[in-house]
Parts: C-alpha cells; sequence; structure tokens
C-alpha cells in the first residue's frame, strides 16, 4: 500500500522504511531529510505544526555545501550589507522559501526562540515571504540562524529591503491611521447628523449637536484627509486638474460653510456630508495602494536570487579565495564558483569545459555544455565542478537583472479602457468645477444663498462612481482569482483575456511536468541482458547524477555496484561495472563509438554501451502534465507549442495534445514566431517559464507563468498560475468575460447617474446631503455590482 | 436629558482612547501580516517551562 510521509506528504518509495515518533505512535517518513527535519520539529515540542499547517511542507534538502556557504555572511564586509546595527542590537531581514502557511510562521518563530535566548524578537511574515528579526549583537551569528532555519525544512537566504518598499511601507500606517480616525469619527458626527435632521433633539441640544459635530470633524477633514488635500494642491500647483480638486472643492467649501453656519448660529450644517465624502475616498485609495504595495513586495523578494556572494581569486587556478560581495566585483576580475553554485555575475569561462543550468534563463532543464571563452550568465548553475569566470559584468548590469528591468518598463503600461476611464473623469472634473461655479453665479443674481447650490453641484456630479466602476471590479476579479491560485499581475490582462483567441504554450515545465519516463527499450542483438536488468544497470549508472534524465529511472533497483563513477561533460556517464566499462548518454555518445548502422538519432534517446559497443537505446519522453489535454480542449482555440526542445519530442507532445508546434527554437525565433502569430490571427496568450521565455512571454498579448517556473520569472509576467494546473486558464478567460460585462454596466450606471443627478443638483432640487447620499448610493452600486465577481 | 451634556464628552473620550490604542497598535506592526495572526490563538498553549 502506497504511504505519503509525514511531514512533506509525498509518496513514499516502497525500499524506504524510516519512521518518525509522534505522539508514541510511529509514522512513516520518505527520506533522511525529511525525517531529520521532523525529529527537529517534534523534539522541539511544536507538534501543533503538523496539527495546524494547511499545506504539507516541501522537501528539505539540506546539504552540507549550503551549510559551509552560509559562513560567508558571518564575514563583515558581507554582512555589513543586510545586517543593520542599533545601539546594541542587530537587525536583519530573511527571505526563507517554503513558507506556505500560518504554521510555517509560528514553526519558525518558535524554533528560532527556542535554539537562540539572545533573540530579542523575531516576526515571519507570511505575506512577504520574509523573517525580521532582531538579536543581542555578537551573540549570535548569521551563519548559526541560518543553519537552525534549515534543521527544520526552509531556505533561508539574505534580503536587503528596497527604499520604495520602506516608503509604501511607511504609506501604508500612515493610511491605516487615517482610516481609523475618518471611520470612527464620522459615525460619530452621522449620528449628530440624523439627530438634527430628523428633528427629535430639543432647540437647545442642536446648537451643542453643532458644536460637537464641528469639533469631531476638524480631524477628519483635516488629518484624513490629507491625502486627498495634497493630491489637489500638487495639482493646481503644477496648474492641472486631477479628481480631487473638485472633490477638495466640495469637502472644504462644506466644512467652512457649515462651520461659519455653526459660528453665527445660521443656516445649515453639513458636517457628515464632508466627513463622509473624506472616508469613502480614503478607503478606495487606500485599497488602490494595498494592490501596489504588494506588487513591490513581489518584485523585492526576486533580489534574493543572485548569489550575494563572490568568491575572489588572484588569478585561474589559485585557490586562495576572498569573500567579497557580489556588487563590488569589477571586471576582469577572477571568480571561483563551485559546483552546485549559482554564478553571481556575467563573464567567460576561464575553465575548460563544464556543465551549466540555465533554466532561470531559457526555463529548459537540461544542462548545457559550456567550453573555454564561452559565456556564462549570472543566475546559472554551475552542475559537475568547480569554475573559475572572468567577470564581465555584475549587479544591475547582468543580462539577468537587464531581462527583469525590461519587463518592468512592459507590464506598467495601463490598459486602453483604463485610460480612457482616466480622460473621460479628468474632463468631467473640468466640466463639474465650471458647473458649479455656474451654479453659484446664477443663483447669487437670483438673490439666493448660493453656496450649498453649487456644492451639491459638486458633489452629486463628482465623477466618482464613474473613477471606482472600472478598479473596483479588477480588484474584486482578482481576489476571486487568486483564491483559485491565478495570481493577476498586470490587470489590463484580465480585461483583455476574453478577447485572446490564440494560445501559445511553452513546453517544458510547461505542458510537461520536467520529469521522464519510459517509453521504450530497444535491445540490440549484442545484448545479452534482459530488459529488467538493463534498466537496474542503467538505473544505477544515472543515480549519482543530477540529470534530468536520471528521473525516468527513479523506480528501479539502483542497488548494483558501480566504480570509477564519471560524468562525461555534455555526454553522458561512465562507470565500471563487474569490469566491463558502461557507457550511458546522448547520441554524441555513440558518434564517439563510430556507430553508421544507426537512423533516426535524436537526443529523446539513451544509449547504452558496454566497453564501446552499443546493447541497446531507451526512448524517453516528458511525462504530460494530468488534464492538460481536457484544459487545451476547453480553450476552445487554436494552440501552438514554441519549444528549445528538439523536434521529435515536442512533434510527440503536440500529437497526444492534437496542437500545432514550433521546435528548437531559441529565444529569438520564438519572439519571431509569436509576433507572426500575433499579426496574423490577433490576440495571443503565452503560457511559460523561465527567463530567456520572459522576453517571448512580454511579446504576447498575455503572458502567464507558472508557480514552478523561475522565481524571477513570476513577478514579470501579467499571470502567475499557482500549481501546475492549466485548467484554470478557461477559468481566467471565463471570468474577463463576465469582468467585462460587469465593468461595462458599471459604466453605463454611474454615467446614468451623473446625468440625471447634474440637472437635478443645478436647479437647487437637492440639498449638499440628498448630493452625498446620491454620490454614495451611486457609488456604493458600483461597488456592489462589482462585488457580484467574488462570488463563484 | 442634561445628562447628554457629560455623555457625549465621554464617549468622545472613549472615542479617542480607542483611536490611541489603535495608533500604538500600528506602530507596532500588528497590521503588517493579517494572515498569520488569526492563527496565533491557536498555537499560543507555550508549556509553563517555555515561558521566561
Amino acid at each position: 500500500m502506497a504511504q505519503n510521509c509525514f511531514h512533506c506528504s509525498q509518496p513514499i518509495p516502497h525500499n524506504v522504511a524510516l519512521t518518525v515518533e509522534v505522539n508514541q505512535q510511529p509514522q512513516a517518513v520518505c527520506c533522511a531529510g525529511c525525517q531529520a527535519v521532523a525529529n527537529a520539529i517534534l523534539g522541539g515540542g511544536m507538534s501543533e505544526y503538523y496539527r495546524y499547517r494547511d499545506s504539507s511542507a516541501d522537501k528539505p534538502e539540506i546539504s552540507n555545501d549550503d551549510i559551509q556557504q552560509d559562513k560567508v555572511y558571518d564575514t563583515d564586509s558581507i554582512k555589513k550589507e543586510f545586517v543593520w546595527q542599533e545601539s546594541n542590537e542587530e537587525v536583519a531581514d530573511i527571505a526563507i522559501d517554503g513558507l506556505h502557511c500560518a504554521a510555517c510562521a509560528w514553526l519558525i518563530e518558535k524554533h528560532l526562540k527556542q535554539q537562540f535566548p539572545d533573540i530579542i524578537s523575531i516576526n515571519v511574515n507570511l505575506t512577504q515571504n520574509r523573517a525580521h528579526i532582531r538579536w543581542l549583537k555578537d551573540q549570535i551569528k548569521v551563519s548559526e540562524l541560518f543553519y537552525q532555519i534549515r534543521t527544520i525544512g526552509y531556505l533561508p537566504s539574505p534580503f536587503k529591503i528596497s527604499e520604495l518598499e520602506n516608503k509604501y511601507h511607511q504609506i501604508n500606517k500612515s493610511f491605516q491611521k487615517q482610516l481609523a480616525v475618518a471611520g470612527l469619527f464620522t459615525m460619530q458626527v452621522m449620528m449628530f447628523a440624523f439627530a438634527l435632521y430628523f428633528g427629535i433633539v430639543e432647540q437647545g441640544f442642536a446648537e451643542f449637536f453643532r458644536w460637537i459635530s464641528l469639533i469631531l470633524s476638524t480631524p477628519v477633514i483635516f488629518y484624513s484627509g490629507l491625502p486627498l488635500i495634497h493630491s489637489a494642491y500638487r495639482a493646481l500647483k503644477n496648474r492641472s486638474l486631477n479628481m480631487d480638486v473638485p472633490v477638495v472643492f466640495a469637502i472644504l467649501g462644506t466644512y467652512f460653510a457649515s462651520a461659519y453656519a455653526t459660528f453665527t448660529q445660521a443656516g445649515e450644517v453639513y458636517f457628515e456630508s464632508a466627513s463622509m465624502f473624506v472616508l469613502l475616498l480614503l478607503t478606495s485609495r487606500y485599497l488602490e495602494h494595498l494592490a501596489k504595495t504588494k506588487a513591490t513586495v513581489i518584485s523585492a523578494n526576486m533580489l534574493k536570487l543572485l548569489p550575494m556572494v563572490a568568491h575572489k581569486v588572484k588569478g585561474e587556478n589559485s585557490t586562495k579565495t576572498t569573500v567579497v560581495h557580489a556588487d563590488t566585483l569589477h571586471k576582469g576580475d577572477c571568480i571561483l564558483v563551485k559546483a552546485g553554485q549559482s554564478i553571481p555575475a556575467d563573464g567567460y569561462l576561464l575553465s575548460k569545459t563544464c556543465q551549466v543550468e540555465e533554466a532561470l534563463l531559457n526555463g529548459e532543464s537540461l544542462p548545457i555544455v559550456k567550453n573555454k571563452g564561452d559565456r556564462v550568465y549570472a543566475g546559472s548553475t554551475s552542475i559537475d565542478q568547480s569554475i573559475y569566470i572572468k567577470v564581465s559584468a555584475c549587479g544591475s548590469a547582468t543580462t539577468l537583472a537587464k531581462i527583469a528591468k525590461h519587463q518592468e518598463t512592459i507590464s506598467t503600461s495601463k490598459s486602453k479602457l483604463a485610460n480612457l476611464a482616466d480622460k473621460v473623469a479628468r474632463q468631467a472634473t473640468i466640466g463639474v468645477i465650471l458647473l458649479s461655479l455656474l451654479t453659484y453665479i446664477v443663483w447669487t443674481w437670483l438673490g439666493e444663498n448660493a453656496l450649498w447650490y453649487a456644492v451639491a453641484v459638486l458633489v452629486a456630479t463628482c465623477p466618482c462612481a464613474l473613477s471606482l466602476a472600472l478598479p473596483t471590479a479588477l480588484s474584486a476579479a482578482s481576489a476571486r482569482l487568486k483564491k483559485q491560485g491565478i495570481l493577476i499581475r498586470n490587470t489590463s490582462a484580465l480585461e483583455n483575456a476574453c478577447k485572446i483567441n490564440r494560445f501559445a504554450f511553452d513546453k517544458t515545465g510547461t505542458l510537461t511536468d520536467g520529469k521522464f519516463s519510459i517509453e521504450s527499450v530497444i535491445l540490440y542483438p549484442s545484448c545479452n541482458l534482459t530488459q529488467q536488468e538493463l534498466l537496474n544497470h542503467v538505473a544505477a549508472l544515472e543515480k549519482p547524477s543530477g540529470h534530468p534524465i536520471a528521473s525516468a529511472f527513479t523506480d528501479f533497483k539502483a542497488d548494483i555496484p558501480i566504480e570509477n563513477y564519471q560524468l562525461l561533460a555534455g555526454v553522458g556517464i561512465q562507470a565500471t561495472i563487474a569490469k566491463q566499462t558502461w557507457q550511458v548518454g546522448s547520441v554524441r555518445l555513440v558518434n564517439k563509438a563510430a556507430s553508421e548502422h544507426l537512423k533516426n538519432l535524436d537526443d529523446t534517446q539513451i544509449y547504452v554501451l558496454i566497453d564501446g559497443q552499443l546493447i541497446a537505446h531507451i526512448n524517453v519522453t516528458d511525462n504530460i502534465r494530468n488534464r492538460v489535454k481536457e484544459s487545451l480542449t476547453a480553450l476552445d482555440a487554436p494552440v501552438y507549442i514554441l519549444s528549445g526542445d528538439v523536434h521529435t519530442k515536442v512533434k510527440n507532445t503536440a500529437m497526444q495534445l492534437n496542437t500545432g508546434y514550433y521546435a528548437s527554437l531559441t529565444a529569438k525565433q520564438k519572439l519571431s514566431i509569436l509576433k507572426d502569430l500575433k499579426d496574423s490571427q490577433g490576440g495571443i496568450m503565452m503560457v511559460g517559464d523561465g527567463i530567456n521565455d520572459a522576453l517571448v512571454l512580454a511579446q504576447a498579448d498575455i503572458s502567464v507563468a507558472m508557480n514552478e517556473a523561475a522565481e524571477l520569472n513570476k513577478q514579470n509576467t501579467d499571470v502567475v498560475l499557482l500549481g501546475s494546473d492549466l485548467s484554470k486558464i478557461p477559468l481566467l478567460i471565463a471570468t474577463s468575460k463576465k469582468l467585462n460585462r460587469i465593468v461595462n454596466q458599471n459604466f453605463s450606471w454611474s454615467i446614468v447617474y451623473n446625468l440625471l443627478a447634474l440637472p437635478l443638483a443645478v436647479f437647487g432640487i437637492l440639498t449638499p446631503w440628498m448630493a452625498v447620499i446620491g454620490m454614495s448610493v451611486s457609488s456604493l452600486i458600483v461597488v456592489t455590482n462589482s462585488m457580484r465577481l467574488l462570488k463563484e | 436629558m442634561n445628562v447628554i451634556y457629560v455623555l457625549i464628552p465621554l464617549a468622545i473620550i472613549i472615542l479617542i482612547a480607542a483611536i490611541v490604542l489603535f495608533f500604538w497598535a500600528v506602530k507596532r506592526n500588528q497590521f503588517e501580516d493579517l494572515n498569520k495572526q488569526g492563527y496565533s490563538i491557536l498555537f499560543d498553549d507555550d508549556k509553563p517551562d517555555a515561558k521566561k
């Protein structure tokens, strides 16, 4: 019976019999890593973690290399980059990978507090995936902190908060305070206004109520209303108009006129209208700000992808390294990158040869062979050996950073509809101000107290509902999609998703899960093993290699002893089994063996040779993800696969999924094909991963990234799918259709309202309180209508 | 009805107290991460010896 791991919930391989003891009951775990982590958690008395978590943990990967590498963070020059000194305390922000739920946050907080009595405070922020830790100076080494985080199965990395984020953080706090003041005081003012309007108080109290209202509404206008007043002031100073100008006129006009009426004890007061107005507007500003903050947090987390530390060496073959901050490298410096580490800067390879994985840059999981003099890029990983690199660019000059920046400029452009709504609202604003002036003049000429008529016009015709129509609908739709695991990064994508009539998919990691399975095994006459024996041998050979192809063989017993294990860079593996030299690898291996009678040579086949003689080949295919086919059918539109992978593999996948395909593409070719598809066929959606894909993704009308895609890419696409379920794409499109319907209703309603309210206000039929209620109700209708998007 | 002259100022004082409390909470970053705090009640069963 297949059982799942107690810690990470993955199936337990049948040859593993490890357990941990939970409440005197043995529970099975899948690997030594999970066992160690679970024991650390349970041993610390934190078993509640398992009770309350709502998603299972990642499979822990604790390697001694990582722990060794953490030691460099103790070096002063590196440490000062992310650890702050405050009197006799030290403060650091640490980005943590693998956080899933509140239980994780609790676990880390509790574990670190137990381990280090010198920690003053620790706060794990779940929304930002970061821990903020404060400890007594010199009492704790950063590497030890990191080590403890690793022992409970999370991946720490140092993190530096950006200026922009700090600023947003401050604004966020002041918004919260202003909202609290506005909310609480407005409630009071409205209570008194209610009593005043309906005349349920005796005459003597009325005046007292007015004074109280004046006092209570003052902080609302001049403290909570500050962002509005600021924005209007800035606009006027630049001799332009924005939505806030008439709003602020109306608020201040109402407030001062009411204050005047209170002092002179004559005329009407409308303190509640002014306060309510501030509260409503402030709420919408705050929501807008929250959305913006989230975006910066995501992009700030990306910084951690580039390694912070570089090992500088005097020259090639020198083993004496100095640890420096990666940004301080210079062109021409020589650095050492150990196997398994990511490369901190762009440069040229000085070592003879190596395999690097550039999944972060191009999304393809297969390692690439680099020879001496080839360019290597920051963010890629050296897989098989330590290499020396001559630096050509570092920090923000690296290809990785440039691509990320390029992407940012692409995604900030606003959608057509939002621009149109802005434009209409701006012009309406000018109209509103002119109209209220006119109203004021005419009514004064008629010998009436014209101020309230003018205020009524300002308030009633304020294009508030119009300006709420789109943003509220968008945020409701994004919130709803978020619950389904679809993150919207660029809202115009959500608006336009329903117009998409072509789809392009990357293959590896998108349609397929990046793992391989064996399709067929062909034994040559020279082979005297059975198929099962052969596969067991191959599995034993593949086991030590980190190559993705090895994933095809994990189901086999790999217990045959091997000797002289050796990686043939870019070709395959060689080892000795029972005194025979076995070689397993790509077609290049066969060329070396000078075999001629083979046709259809390509990379989907693995060749097996004993003592240089070909004995078998194995066809492997990428595993197509579950439910991909149904999802693609549900799209009901032409689908293309654009892949950098070899022709036969892509064709295979395309045949199975019944799609069009383009294979063996470089990033540039992908880009031009996408352009062609776009030009001839209208809106196109591209789904993919990887950074090289990122440029291609940006070219698509809507770009979608999968969660398992490289982290950096995640924040550059319009849409991110959490988890690997492609059936979310039809859902995205359905929501987009619904969104457009609701936005149209909102626009029609708010325009109709403004046109209706206008004559009523101008002719003095509306008093300010009616106008405020009218305005609020129309906004409320728009908001409520938008909220329908939240429902199923 | 004259009691209203006492009650309303009293209400305002309570209101101001509430706002001061809220400002304090904001300053202490209590509204930073609203997802996590909801769970804190589940975990807060520190054993006595774990306390300082």
